[in-house]
């Protein structure tokens, strides 16, 4: 059971009538009867005030490289620390978490760290940042904060792997202290939306995105394409094209191949044909950088200099095999890369 | 080279981390200051300060300056300075501060140095040991390490990492070092502001230790400060000698904003304030102005008009136009160019100030 000493009041919610309150931290903005839970079930309502049940509440912590998230484009090959909690605001029903991330009730299987642990336990196993992610972290937003200011402070990076459906009150608060965005983009459409992630309306994820990048953080975007939901090409255009109008050309779109998973084990994984395709549409719609993912060894898991083509990083899955960029520049025809790189 | 995320103009005039440029800043503030402010927040998150003034109606009050944060309990003012523990302000206080000193000798780098008793015996005998620059006299100078605004091009910024240390410095500390060669203290950081109570203490017990002798008062500051702390400062200043340099870093409010963080509001009241009582003793003089010439955004329109501030005050007022070094989160800014500088001298020249000059003229480029 949550013990009592783990709930942490809500930063962002507000008094209604009969003790009712309204959650805004993120886009659901569930109003939550008292002794109920939110839509997360993370969330619960106790005597008209609002409590998180996970606080820093861990389900899974690992030290991977930061291209698993995936991120390609922000220190290539530097250690992270992962970690992520229980719930999500999404049902995706290929999810490849939905052990922690569909979790609704019953005992946490979660061990309790606080935020000045997290950090150390980042610097002390050599990482040069914090992901927050395997579910949802805007559900874990009063942690998620407290722990990214400690690293900020403690001149570590920091990272949200998440869905974009944060409110923006949220965003503002956290932003500050975030340098990576690296956000899903489903579909491009509330059908799609609806499908995939049981949300009415997706034009709020674009708004949260389209912030980060003006606060100048980090961004790159990742969609899985699944076969019969978001596979068609309107869908693949829409976002290509949304994010070199809005992110920059020079936005880092990952499309990744679906496998048969948790609700959706009947479908076939996506194609590598399809892939490719989706790989074509980022291209013509000017994205300089577009990468496959889940493909191992295939040639677009690397990195091309946008102007000569010059191959810049090689990667195998989540390794940096040759990385040739030099102080963040193309060694060929020294065009700068988009994104931040280690000085030499 | 850096690009504005709201033109998508791309020069070398654009600080990357501020993210917008200043005709942005002037014509689109609603849109460009949330970019601007997330760039303040950001930069502080680097040092755990808090990232914009508290404003909790619970909060306790603190009046010091013109952020009049209301902090929460276990909650740090804006400055990093206070903190809310149990229902009252701890940390610094008019006994313990934070900050550094050393001694420089006479005349030193001081942004008044060209018109101040040590940097030329002006006022002497009454306050200058010399009849020209006070050879073999030292300035204490005192170093604050907190700031009530947040200057992204700070050329002090290294205090940063200081204001949330728990160590505070005892007052008797500082005023122990005023020796016999000591003719003037300046105060500045960060910004003496947040710490004023302490540094006007200090004052007053080092003018007490050397009484009868020459020991000027002078503060080198944003000007942010609550005017009851002002009056007291000037009085101080009046009576030893001293000056107050004011930091004027720019006129237009949006774009003062979108450099500091904070309005300057305040900042031009107490210079008016200030500025009423320069006829009380014009030598030497008792307010002094500078401004720093950010490359791409303190330019020769924004420097008109502070000149034209100044000047409505008193033709006399002297004023430095400072070069700018590229620091802090604006260190991808070239340093200020001769011409650049040159047309702001021009630009102060045309409202009839008289005595304007520029500073820093080696780090030109």
């Amino acid at each position: 059971m949550v013990s009592k000493a783990m709930k942490k009041q809500g930063l962002l919610f507000e008094k209604l009538e009969e003790n009712k309150v309204r959650c805004n931290t993120c886009q659901r903005r569930c109003t939550v009867a008292e002794g109920q839970t939110g839509w997360c079930m993370t969330r619960v309502n106790v005597q008209g005030v609002l409590y998180s049940t996970i606080y820093g509440e861990v389900s899974s912590v690992s030290v991977n490289p930061i291209e698993k998230k995936p991120v390609f484009h922000f220190l290539p090959g530097s250690k992270w620390l992962s970690l992520g909690s229980l719930g999500c605001n999404f049902r995706c029903p290929g999810c490849q978490n939905w052990e922690i991330a569909h979790w609704q009730k019953g005992p946490m299987d979660t061990s309790y760290l606080s935020p000045e642990e997290l950090v150390s336990h980042a610097k002390a196993a050599g990482c040069q940042g914090i992901s927050w992610t395997f579910n949802e972290p805007a559900l874990w937003f009063e942690y998620t904060l407290d722990g990214a200011k400690l690293a900020k402070a403690c001149g570590l990076h920091t990272n949200y792997v998440t869905n974009g459906f944060i409110t923006k009150e949220a965003f503002e608060i956290i932003a500050p202290f975030l340098d990576v965005y690296r956000v899903d983009i489903k579909g491009f459409s509330d059908r799609t939306y609806l499908r995939i992630g049981q949300i009415q309306e997706f034009k709020g994820i674009l708004q949260v995105t389209q912030k980060a990048k003006e606060y100048g953080m980090h961004v790159e975007v990742v969609t899985n394409i699944i076969p019969g939901f978001n596979d068609q090409e309107a869908e693949l255009r829409g976002i290509a094209s949304w994010i070199k109008n809005n992110l920059g050309p020079d936005t880092p779109w990952h499309i990744t191949g679906f496998h048969p998973h948790h609700k959706l084990t009947h479908l076939h994984p996506t194609p590598l044909s399809e892939l490719e395709r989706g790989w074509s549409i980022g291209k013509e719609e000017g994205l300089r950088y577009v990468y496959l993912g889940n493909l191992p060894g295939h040639k677009y898991e690397n990195t091309y200099c946008h102007r000569c083509g010059e191959l810049l990083i090689e990667r195998y899955v989540f390794d940096v095999i040759k990385n040739a960029i030099k102080d963040g520049k193309c060694p060929d025809c020294k065009t700068t890369i988009p994104g931040r790189f280690k000085k030499e | 080279m850096a690009q504005c995320r709201l033109c998508n103009a791309t020069n070398k005039s654009i600080s990357k981390e501020l993210g917008v440029c200043l005709k942005c800043i002037r014509e689109r503030p609603e849109e460009a200051l949330p970019i601007t402010m997330h760039a303040h927040k950001k930069s502080r998150a680097a040092f755990g300060l808090p990232a914009e003034p508290p404003r909790f109606s619970h909060g306790i009050p603190c009046h010091i300056c013109v952020n009049e944060c209301r902090i929460p309990e276990d909650g740090l003012g804006y400055c990093g300075l206070r903190k809310n523990i149990e229902g009252s302000l701890k940390g610094v206080s008019p006994k313990e501060g934070k900050l550094s000193w050393y001694h420089d000798p006479l005349p030193t780098n001081c942004v008044a140095d060209w018109v101040c008793p040590g940097g030329t015996g002006a006022g002497y005998p009454r306050f200058a040991c010399s009849s020209g620059p006070e050879h073999g006299y030292k300035n204490l100078a005192v170093f604050f390490h907190a700031c009530s605004f947040n200057c992204l091009f700070c050329q002090n910024w290294h205090f940063r990492g200081e204001t949330l240390r728990f160590r505070t410095t005892p007052v008797e500390r500082l005023v122990s070092d005023v020796d016999e060669r000591t003719s003037c203290i300046c105060f500045f950081g960060g910004d003496p502001t947040s710490q004023l109570p302490f540094a006007l203490e200090a004052s007053r017990k080092a003018l007490e230790a050397r009484k009868g002798k020459i020991l000027r008062i002078c503060w080198e500051t944003n000007g942010s400060m609550h005017q009851s702390l002002l009056d007291e400062m000037i009085e101080l200043a009046l009576s030893s000698g001293g000056c107050i340099k004011f930091d004027l870093k720019a006129w237009d409010e949006n774009l003062h904003i979108a450099l500091t963080g904070i309005t300057n509001k305040r900042t031009i009241e107490n210079f008016s304030r200030v500025g009423e009582k320069v006829g009380m003793r014009p030598v030497p003089p008792l307010l002094i102005a500078s401004t720093l010439l950010v490359p791409g955004y303190i330019d020769e329109q924004e420097i008109g008009s502070l000149v034209r501030f100044v000047s409505s005050i008193s033709p006399d007022i002297p004023y430095s136009l400072l070069g700018f070094y590229p620091h802090f989160c604006m260190s991808d800014l070239r340093v200020t160019t001769k011409s650049s500088a040159q047309r702001c001298l021009e630009a102060a020249h045309e409202t009839g100030l008289k005595n304007v000059r520029i500073g820093n003229v080696h780090l030109l480029g």
